[in-house]
């Protein structure tokens, strides 16, 4: 597999040229930096060169060769990384007939609250003025009602030493994951945040800078409150607003990916390759998700999801792996181009 | 501590300079004094004050050296006795209301004392104040000890009452601030009722209106003055000359360099070679007694501080001597034998010796000099960066203000002036300081940044200045940065008192120089109706001022933010903490907490130190002011305080 | 190192340690017992931190400068070890005695990483390498052991008493200035602190 796209040796170039993630690692290790809208502000100089604020940064140049041997114990030729099974899948039966949508990441998460693999799960929600926060979520209802998907960051590995909780499992993006496997291999000298029982990976093309995008999103309320916000799957894409009282509303997704943050221009992973379990659509039916399974503590816990009725999976289509392989490569490549 | 006034007649004392003064213008029968604080002068108004009740004297702390001089002018014009005291800075602030004084004239005796900082040991320049005697041409004296700086105040007098014009009398630090063994005389008593009499003739100085008006009549009365001092200067016993009748060089010199000319002659035995003139008026100066000397010797050496004031003036008597013929070698500062910059010293006097007179001058031992080398070069001295107080407001404060610039990410800065605020251009205040000059400057800079919007200036641009600082010069930049639609936020460090010179009081306070009941002006008042929105804020309430001063600087219009809690060292807070400090050595993470130990390197409070063998942080109890401010910076909840108990 | 009996006193530390007040107090004490007495004082960072000098001169031959040559002083007492050494390194000479409190203030730049503070034992070791005769001592400490570590100037005054270098600084003149400072209980507890100094240098 090719590695490093990331051209930053360290964090502090990755900030000062704006290519900050804003997933809140380097604020969870050196309180020498806070958040500012999201991204990293560096308040106090400091005189380390390598220090583990640059370690932790998924945005710094990363072994990956080295980084897949130590926590998958090989290397994969896959473009998608370490795959031991993929399905297509959605909520299963248990959840009916609340749950309408495929909502996969949803149906595992409370199955690892509920079957007491995990006490909460470290999510982001959407906070005031629609802007991400990192969330610990405690029961079955908080999952569910926090499940609004907003296009953009939160910090939410920022959290992790502060709270010092010991017993969660993590949904996040490709980045953030990609974080907490850097955390992982640290050298045993450095104070480490206690690691998530899973990490559950969202695929991911780009997200949102925060901050923008909720002043983006005030200017279309017209005192409506917005529920939830959806991007169309096929081509010509198109951002819908759900609002409170039922109304919809379309725009063309061009009007809000001048949003995007300029790390996901260089970033090369779509599927979270240091997850547990990697979720997204499924290109060939909007009623699925895509499930990929990286490691045998994510098979386990499909496993006995499954069996509880909590998810149902189905084989994976060979055209969409194709497709996802293909996204996964242009990804890839794109960064290089 | 002091009491100065009680002292009987030929009483000795060790006295410090500024202690000598305050007694010779007890002494003089002054009735009136009035000044500015500012390092090393402040301890003449502060003593006088204190004395104020056994004495009767009026004293007063004034908003600044030009209004102060002001007020001391109106006691003169009121026949009343008076002095005004200032550091050389304040001449700057009073020079302009001086040049019509100047020409006005004075009626009872009016002496202005300034203290120069030579080598800048307290002030953020070393200007010089002798020019603006030469300038404004009024009388100039420069006592050389601490007896003559008290006696030198009498003779000030009577000659300012002579002439009818203010008198300079000018001290450095190395008097003012040191001490010596002074001998009392006896106090005068100066009844005079006041009253201002201005209905007589234009040109009355009696009895006519006060004025710098015709100028050039006045002016021709101004040169005329300037003879007559010189004239009574002429068989003055304060100039003095101690060495042979015909010296191979003649030292001239005045103030403290007297003093380290004379030990500099007697350190190598030159007491034969070389005399020692010490001239006490310096300007105008004793342009005949100069010329006797120019016919006893044939080289001349100049000691003096800071500018060639002494060594250009006499330079100028020379050539305008048309009698004498014969040449004279001068050595100084234009010949390179004594310093341009910094103070002088003994030491420096000895080189200049040296290499005048050729001798190799060696006070060391070659065994012992090695040991010094070797030490000197074995890194065992670090050296000593001046930094804020244990439990001082200010670096709460800079910690904030440095937090919200970081924040704003727009590359800003603060604009500063003079205080114990200006450390914030050090590490210690995180080094945002970016622009220093005189008081209140900082503001007036900062509205300057602050319209430059209008061709896309988008940096954030704050302005500090102290709660005194504020009185004194910081309400007119204010004023215009809001009139005029700059963009900047105003913080003004209100700790309570003048508390880089020692707590004088200042007119937000309740306190006047003399301790009575003064009429408190409100900072918050003045600003609000300056038109600029104003916060006030505790620096020690970090949860408030981490939230709130991010969201007041990003604002787009003038701001004032008053960081307000009194200075660690002011009365109210001396040796009183208000939280015991301890460390939970289970949740400090020590070198985990960032690369480095957040607290210990970034706080920087010299009381809360890095144990180089445990690597954890560690209190010094004997120097922590238990302000409590650690406790709140750290991420790890690993400092704890606990309310303190004072008995 | 000096031609007449005259002392050059160097008494140094750091802002906000007392070291002004000491100077004063030694010089007041001994007025009646000498003709001549100058105190030079740095002002500028007595509160805040940074290296603070008193030069005090005290003797019955005419005294000019308050300001001491470089090399030229004859007792250094230093309230902060670092600093002792500072000015030994400027004023000393063969004949320097050294009295100094071993407690360290650490420097704001040693906090910051940026330089290392001196192990106790160099620092030490130094001291004594500069001095004819040095006495180290942890001042603070035994302050605190008589009730408040403020004491230590006290004790360090009873050190230097002890001496015999200065013309009549004795307990009688101590007492006598200290009295003018402090009432009742504290005045007590600086005599007793002042007594424990003198006797410390019974075995010099």
């Amino acid at each position: 597999m090719n590695t490093i796209l990331e051209q930053y040796e360290s964090s502090k170039d990755v900030i000062l040229n704006n290519y900050c993630s804003g997933c809140g690692a380097c604020i969870n290790t050196c309180p020498y930096r806070k958040l500012n809208k999201n991204s990293a502000v560096i308040i106090f100089e400091c005189s380390e060169n390598h220090g583990r604020c640059d370690m932790v940064c998924p945005a710094v140049k990363t072994d990956h060769e080295n980084l897949q041997k130590k926590i998958f114990k090989s290397l994969s030729p896959n473009p998608m990384g370490n795959i031991i099974k993929i399905y297509k899948s959605r909520a299963g039966t248990r959840f009916q007939p609340n749950l309408t949508e495929k909502k996969t990441v949803t149906a595992l998460n409370c199955f690892i609250l509920n079957s007491g693999i995990s006490k909460k799960i470290l999510m982001t929600k959407t906070g005031r003025d629609f802007l991400p926060e990192p969330f610990f979520a405690e029961t079955e209802e908080e999952i569910i009602n926090s499940g609004k998907t907003i296009h953009s960051t939160s910090p939410i590995l920022s959290v992790l030493n502060l709270s010092g909780e010991k017993s969660y499992s993590f949904t996040g993006l490709p980045c953030q994951i990609l974080s907490l496997a850097k955390t992982e291999v640290l050298e045993k000298k450095y104070l480490k945040p206690f690691l998530p029982d899973i990490k559950i990976s969202l695929f991911c093309t780009w997200a949102l800078y925060p901050q923008q995008y909720s002043d983006y999103l005030q200017t279309k309320l017209e005192n409506n409150d917005l529920k939830a916000c959806q991007i169309t799957s096929g081509k010509d894409k198109k951002i819908i607003f759900e609002f409170m009282d039922n109304s919809k509303k379309q725009e063309n997704l061009d009007e809000i990916k001048k949003f995007i943050r300029k790390s996901c221009t260089v970033c090369t992973d779509l599927t979270g390759e240091y997850s547990d379990i990697s979720v997204g659509d499924l290109e060939t039916d909007n009623s699925f998700n895509t499930l990929i399974i990286r490691t045998v503590k994510g098979l386990e816990l499909v496993k006995k999801a499954v069996e509880k009725n909590y998810l149902e999976i189905f084989p994976y289509p060979k055209e969409a792996q194709l497709m996802l392989e293909t996204a996964s490569t242009n990804k890839k490549k794109k960064i290089f181009s | 501590m002091y009491s100065i006034s009680e002292m009987k007649p030929f009483e000795k004392k060790l006295m410090m300079g500024n202690f000598a003064f305050a007694r010779g213008i007890i002494e003089s029968g002054a009735s009136f004094a009035a000044g500015y604080p500012g390092t090393p002068s402040s301890e003449i108004i502060e003593t006088l004050a204190q004395n104020s009740s056994k004495t009767g004297m009026y004293v007063e702390w004034s908003i600044n050296e030009k209004t102060a001089l002001e007020t001391a002018a109106a006691a003169s014009f009121a026949n009343q006795r008076s002095v005004c005291v200032m550091k050389q800075n304040g001449v700057n602030v009073a020079s302009d209301f001086l040049l019509h004084l100047s020409y006005s004239g004075t009626r009872k005796g009016l002496i202005l004392i300034v203290c120069d900082d030579p080598g800048a040991l307290s002030s953020v320049n070393e200007g010089e104040s002798r020019h603006f005697a030469k300038m404004l041409e009024i009388p100039l004296l420069e006592p050389s000890d601490f007896q003559e700086a008290k006696d030198i105040v009498k003779e000030a007098f009577e000659l300012s009452e002579k002439l009818k014009s203010i008198v300079m009398i000018r001290s450095v630090t190395r008097l003012s601030h040191a001490s010596g063994i002074v001998e009392a005389n006896e106090i005068l008593k100066q009844k005079n009722p006041p009253y201002f009499h201005h209905s007589g003739f234009i040109l009355d100085p009696e009895t006519g209106p006060v004025m710098s008006t015709p100028v050039t009549y006045r002016h021709q009365l101004m040169v005329k003055r300037m003879e007559e001092c010189r004239s009574f200067f002429k068989n003055s016993s304060l100039n003095r000359y101690f060495g042979p009748d015909n010296p191979e060089l003649l030292i001239i010199t005045s103030s403290v360099d007297f003093l380290y000319s004379m030990e500099a002659v007697k350190e190598l035995n030159l007491e034969k070679k070389a005399g020692v003139l010490k001239l006490v008026l310096t300007n105008p100066l004793p342009e005949e007694l100069i010329n006797e000397y120019f016919l006893k010797t044939d080289s001349i050496l100049f000691t003096e501080q800071v500018l060639p004031f002494i060594e250009e003036g006499v330079k100028n008597i020379y050539a305008d001597n048309f009698k004498l013929d014969k040449k004279i070698k001068f050595y100084g500062k234009k010949s390179g034998h004594i310093p341009n910059t910094g103070e002088t010293d003994t030491n420096i006097i000895i080189n200049a010796l040296s290499k005048i007179f050729g001798i190799e001058y060696s006070n060391s031992d070659e065994e012992y000099d090695k040991k010094v080398i070797e030490t000197a070069f074995s890194n065992v001295t670090p050296g000593r960066e001046m930094t804020f107080c244990p439990g001082c407001p200010h670096r709460a404060s800079y910690f904030h203000l440095n937090n919200a610039i970081k924040l704003d990410s727009k590359d800003g800065f603060i604009c500063g002036d003079i205080g114990c605020y200006t450390l914030g251009m050090l590490p210690s205040g995180y080094s945002t300081l970016k622009t220093i000059h005189s008081m209140g400057s900082g503001t007036g800079i900062a509205s300057g940044f602050g319209v430059l919007k209008k061709y896309g200036f988008d940096q954030t641009v704050l302005s500090v200045c102290g709660d005194s600082t504020f009185f004194h010069s910081g309400i007119a930049p204010l004023i215009n940065a809001v009139h005029n639609k700059s963009r900047l936020t105003m913080v003004i460090l209100d700790n309570s008192g003048t508390a880089m010179t020692g707590f004088q009081p200042h007119p937000g306070e309740k306190n006047t120089a003399c301790g009575i009941n003064g009429t408190p002006v409100m900072i918050e008042e003045i600003t609000k109706a300056c038109g600029a929105k104003t916060h006030i804020l505790d620096p020690f309430n970090y949860k408030k001022c981490q939230e709130k001063i991010p969201e007041i600087i990003a604002q787009d219009n003038v701001n004032v933010i008053i960081l307000r809690h009194p200075c660690a060292l002011s009365p109210q807070r001396k040796n009183k903490k208000y939280f015991e400090i301890e460390i939970d050595y289970e949740k400090c993470v020590g070198d985990n907490c960032g690369c480095f130990n957040f607290c210990t390197k970034i706080f920087k409070c010299p009381a809360l130190f890095l144990n180089p063998s445990t690597k954890k942080p560690e209190i010094d109890k004997t120097l922590c002011a238990g302000c409590g401010f650690c406790a709140d910076i750290c991420y790890h909840n690993a400092i704890i305080k606990k309310a303190a108990d004072n008995e | 190192m000096n031609k007449n009996s005259n002392k050059n006193i160097i008494i140094t530390g750091v802002g906000g340690q007392g070291n002004v007040t000491l100077a004063r107090l030694i010089g007041e004490s001994v007025i009646n017992d000498n003709k001549y007495i100058t105190i030079g004082e740095t002002f500028g960072a007595s509160q805040r931190g940074g290296s603070v000098m008193s030069h005090l001169r005290i003797g019955n031959s005419k005294i000019y400068s308050p300001v001491i040559p470089l090399k030229k002083a004859d007792l250094i007492i230093g309230l902060e070890p670092v600093e002792t050494l500072r000015v030994l390194i400027t004023y000393g000479n063969k004949d320097i005695i050294s009295v100094s409190n071993s407690k360290p203030i650490i420097p704001s730049n040693v906090l910051s990483g940026e330089v290392q503070y001196p192990q106790k034992e160099t620092l030490h070791q130094k001291i004594n390498y500069l001095s004819k005769v040095a006495i180290v001592e942890n001042f603070t400490e035994l302050g605190i052991k008589y009730g408040h570590h403020l004491l230590s100037n006290s004790i360090i005054s009873g050190v230097v008493s002890g001496l015999k270098i200065i013309k009549g600084f004795d307990q009688n003149n101590f007492t006598n200035t200290i009295k003018k400072y402090y009432s009742g209980k504290t005045l007590e507890k600086n005599i007793a602190a002042f007594l424990k100094g003198v006797k410390m240098t019974e075995i010099y």
